[in-house]
Parts: structure tokens; C-alpha cells; sequence
């Protein structure tokens, strides 16, 4: 029971995580390079 | 225990906040840059301002204080309800989003005012005061106590010096410099809290947690019934729905933003449950920490310094980037629902009056969260009025975008329902229970019995109002 307990949370935390990660990082991305290029279309896409 | 690096690292990110804030206001001279960003915001930025605006203190640091204290309930009973609730107010949002577009709205009372007449604008316009005014002064109040145990300030200067930035970048910049904020304040907080809910994970173990904590921690239901997990569920979703921020960022989006909504809902989401690991591994690190100082803590406590502090400006990031999209909605309604609806103010007025407005409103909730502290739990009881008072009047009409029942319905209806919710209050709330769910039947019932009453006695307009004219 400890170990299925375990294995679940330890799952459930690293998927949202990076469920996290991903979405900061392509976020700031997105919107950094229409900033630096001054493109706005980059960010639509 | 005040640490100069995390003031350090705080003064530097107000900094960044602060002028990023004001140059994104640079040329702003339209009412509709100031209270929907032009409606030209990109998918990062509604991705962004949606997630950023959804999580405030308490999505971080009640989340995580409650799992502490209840266990893995927590993601039934609050992870899942708001991403719910953002999942179906994005869902709307498209529908929303063709209005604001065909008519000008910049509010979900504009839209109403259109549909039906200007009592009902003039009623959701009270309406969103009474929600927003708890909403803005909890968040400040948080301001205030987070940074007066962290930074070397008092509750008073702290609740000043948190409400006087928001204030700054929010009466300059409106919701074009909230937005631009928002995208930073959100990057950084989905890096960081995650991130230390994953580097935890693996360097503590949760194996360590479930052999340290309570067996009941891992109760699903927390000891409710299914009955009343499911009402819970519901209340929190429903009260959440369409609130006057969302309205205003689905607003500001330059395309449909029901997609953008959907991965700010799942994001935020998974953001919450990050955020119940950490109060489970916090119970295991920290012995007899629970409730809301645990994320700060273990900041503080298990992490290197510079992380640390980049750490505490996340928890800074989280609470005013909520902050501010709640200024900014309440300033935008009191100018468009209720300013506007006597006289016909042209642009620049509208706009000189929203950011005098948004002065006022900060100043206010800054006395208030300063000087009447002990008001703030009676206000909490006004974010019970937004939902069954107006979404029963607004969402149909929203879906169907058309007017529904005769302009003296909704009025009526939502009065008579405020009222009611009042009074259910005012009697100790019956049988210990909510009345958000009452107050929706009430809603109901009044709304189809003025819209009979009135078309039986020939007041009722029958000609129908649609979006596309």
C-alpha cells in the first residue's frame, strides 16, 4: 500500500511538473522572441 | 529572520515588474488598450493572465497549507474544481469573446446592457463591485503578511508598498502593462513552485513522505460523503465562473480564447497539485509545520540561498499578479457598468476616469486592508453573490447571444436574488449550508416568473436583440 502510494505521488507530482516547466518555458518563448523581434505574428502561432 | 538576499532578489524583481509595467504603457491613449490591451493580446499572454490572474494566494499557499492539514483531498476538493471552473469559463469565452468583438463590450455588463437594458448592466456592475472589493482586499492582506514576515518592513508598510506598485503599473499601463506583468509573474512562478515540488520529489522521496505521514493523508475524500465532496466541487467551480478578471482577459485575446483558457486551465491545475506534494513533503521535512507558511519555509529552510530568494519572489509573483487583474477589473466595471451609464462619456474620459478610479479603489483597499482588518472576513461573504446572481441571467444569453427573457426580468431577478442571499446570511446561514445553490434555484424561479408576469400584462418586448445587427 506505502509503495503503490508512493509510486502514485511520486508520478502524479513529476507529470505535473513538468506539465509546469513546459508550459512557463514555452510561454516564455513565445511572447519573448515577438518581443525581441518585434513580431507579434511569432506569438499567434 | 530577515535574509538580505532575499530582499535583494525582491527589490530587483519589483524592479523588472515595475519597469516592464510602465514601458509597456508607452503611447497608451485608447480607453480600449486601457481596459481590454486593444484586444490584441497573443496566445502566451491570455495563456499567462488567465493561469497567472486564476492562481493568487490561495491556489499556492492555502493549497498547500491544506494538504498539510487534510492530505491528498486536497486536489479533489481544490485542484480540480478551479481548473473546472477556468475550463468552463474559457468555454464560454469564445462565445463571450464574439460579442465584445461585434459590440464593444469591455465587461459582461456591457454585454447584458446590450442585450437587455441598463438596470441589468447597472446590477452587474454592483454586483461585480461586491465580489471583486473581498477579493482585492484578502490578496492585500496577504501582500501584507507574506512580506512583513520575510522582508524587513511591518504589515502596514508591507500592505503600502505591495498596493502602491500594483496601484503604479496598473493606473498607467491598465490592462495592457497587467497583462505584460502577468507573462513575467507567470513564468517565473510556474518555474519555481513546480520546480521545487520536482527537485523535493526526487531528493526527499515520496517514499520518506507516505512512511512519515498519516494514514489519513491519503484519504480521498478527506472523510466527506460523495454527496458532499460533489457539492463542494461544484461550488467552488461555479463560484468562478465568469468572474469580472476572466471576463476582461477573454476580452483582451485577438482571436477566439477558448483553447488558450483550456491549457490555462489544465496547466493551472497541475500548478495546484505541485502544490499539494509540496504541503505533503513539507509535513515530512519540516516537523510541525503545516498551513500556509510551509511553502515560505521550506524555501527559506531547504533550499540554497539564491534559490531561495528567487523562490520568495515567486510567492511576490503569485500574489500580485491577482492583485492587479482584480484592480483592473473592478476599476474598468465601475467606469463602463456604472460612470458611463449616466452620461456618454467619450474616449479620453473613460480613460482618465479608469485610472483615477483604479488610484482610488488601491487606496482604498489598502486603508481597508490596513485599518479594518477584522472587516475582511464579513467581506469574504460578497464572493457568494457573484454566481447565482448573475451568470443564471448571462450565460444563457452568452451561448445563445441573444436576449431571453424580457429586459424587466433580470433586474428583478438578480435583486431579489441578492437579497435573498442577504437575508440567508443575515440568518446564520440554515442548515449550515451555502447558499450558493439556493440562491440559483431563487435566481430561477424569478426570472421565469417576471418574464411571464410581464409578457402576460403586455410589458414584455418581444423583439429579440442579436449580436449580429
Amino acid at each position: 500500500m506505502a509503495l503503490m502510494w508512493s509510486v502514485i505521488l511520486t508520478a502524479v507530482t513529476v507529470v505535473c511538473g513538468i506539465v509546469c516547466v513546459s508550459t512557463a518555458l514555452g510561454v516564455l518563448y513565445l511572447y519573448s522572441a515577438a518581443l525581441i523581434t518585434g513580431d507579434q505574428t511569432i506569438a499567434a502561432e | 529572520m530577515v535574509d538580505p538576499l532575499i530582499t535583494g532578489v525582491f527589490v530587483l524583481y519589483l524592479v523588472a515588474v515595475v519597469s516592464l509595467g510602465l514601458y509597456s504603457g508607452k503611447g497608451l491613449d485608447k480607453f480600449e488598450d486601457f481596459s481590454v490591451m486593444g484586444r490584441s493580446a497573443v496566445a502566451p499572454l491570455i495563456i499567462a493572465t488567465l493561469s497567472g490572474t486564476f492562481i493568487g494566494a490561495g491556489a499556492t499557499l492555502s493549497t498547500s497549507g491544506t494538504a498539510s492539514t487534510v492530505g491528498i483531498t486536497a486536489i479533489i476538493t481544490l485542484a480540480i474544481p478551479w481548473g473546472i471552473a477556468l475550463a468552463l469559463t474559457s468555454y464560454f469565452g469564445d462565445y463571450l469573446w464574439e460579442i465584445g468583438v461585434e459590440i464593444d463590450a469591455h465587461t459582461l455588463g456591457d454585454a447584458a446592457g446590450h442585450f437587455y437594458n441598463k438596470s441589468t448592466q447597472f446590477m452587474i456592475g454592483i454586483l461585480g463591485m461586491i465580489m471583486l472589493t473581498p477579493v482585492l482586499a484578502a490578496q492585500l492582506a496577504a501582500v501584507g503578511n507574506l512580506f512583513s514576515t520575510l522582508l524587513p518592513l511591518t504589515y502596514t508598510s508591507a500592505v503600502i508598498l505591495g498596493g502602491v506598485v500594483v496601484v503604479l503599473y496598473s493606473a498607467i499601463a491598465g490592462m495592457r502593462g497587467v497583462i505584460i506583468t502577468d507573462w513575467l509573474q507567470f513564468v517565473i512562478l510556474m518555474l519555481v513552485i513546480p520546480g521545487l515540488a520536482l527537485y523535493l520529489t526526487f531528493t526527499v522521496g515520496m517514499d520518506t513522505v507516505v512512511q512519515s505521514v498519516d494514514s489519513s493523508t491519503f484519504d480521498w475524500s478527506g472523510g466527506r460523503t460523495p454527496f458532499n465532496l460533489l457539492s463542494f466541487i461544484a461550488l467552488i467551480g461555479l463560484a468562478e465562473i465568469l468572474t469580472p478578471y476572466y471576463v476582461g482577459r477573454l476580452f483582451s485575446s485577438d482571436s477566439p480564447p477558448s483553447k488558450r483558457g483550456y491549457v490555462a486551465a489544465f496547466s493551472t491545475t497541475a500548478y495546484m497539485i505541485c502544490a499539494v506534494g509540496l504541503g505533503l513533503i513539507g509535513l515530512t521535512i519540516l516537523p510541525g509545520a503545516a498551513g500556509e507558511n510551509i511553502i515560505p519555509q521550506m524555501l527559506i529552510q531547504v533550499l540554497p540561498g539564491p534559490i531561495g530568494a528567487i523562490g520568495i519572489a515567486a510567492l511576490f509573483a503569485v500574489i500580485m499578479s491577482a492583485s492587479d487583474s482584480i484592480l483592473n477589473a473592478a476599476a474598468v466595471i465601475i467606469v463602463r457598468d456604472l460612470y458611463s451609464l449616466f452620461g456618454n462619456p467619450d474616449d479620453i474620459d473613460q480613460l482618465r476616469m479608469t485610472r483615477i478610479t483604479t488610484v482610488v479603489i488601491g487606496a482604498l483597499a489598502i486603508g481597508g486592508a490596513i485599518l479594518l482588518p477584522s472587516v475582511l472576513g464579513l467581506l469574504e461573504l460578497g464572493y457568494y453573490y457573484w454566481a447565482p446572481t448573475v451568470l443564471v441571467v448571462t450565460i444563457p444569453m452568452v451561448v445563445t447571444q441573444r436576449r431571453n427573457f424580457t429586459p424587466y426580468a433580470p433586474p428583478i431577478a438578480m435583486l431579489g436574488t441578492a437579497l435573498f442571499i442577504t437575508v440567508w446570511f443575515a440568518t446564520g446561514t440554515p442548515y449550515g449550508l451555502n447558499p450558493l445553490f439556493p440562491a440559483f434555484v431563487v435566481n430561477g424561479l424569478l426570472l421565469v416568473g417576471v418574464h411571464f408576469a410581464s409578457k402576460a400584462t403586455g410589458l414584455g418586448d418581444s423583439s429579440e436583440k442579436k449580436v449580429k445587427m
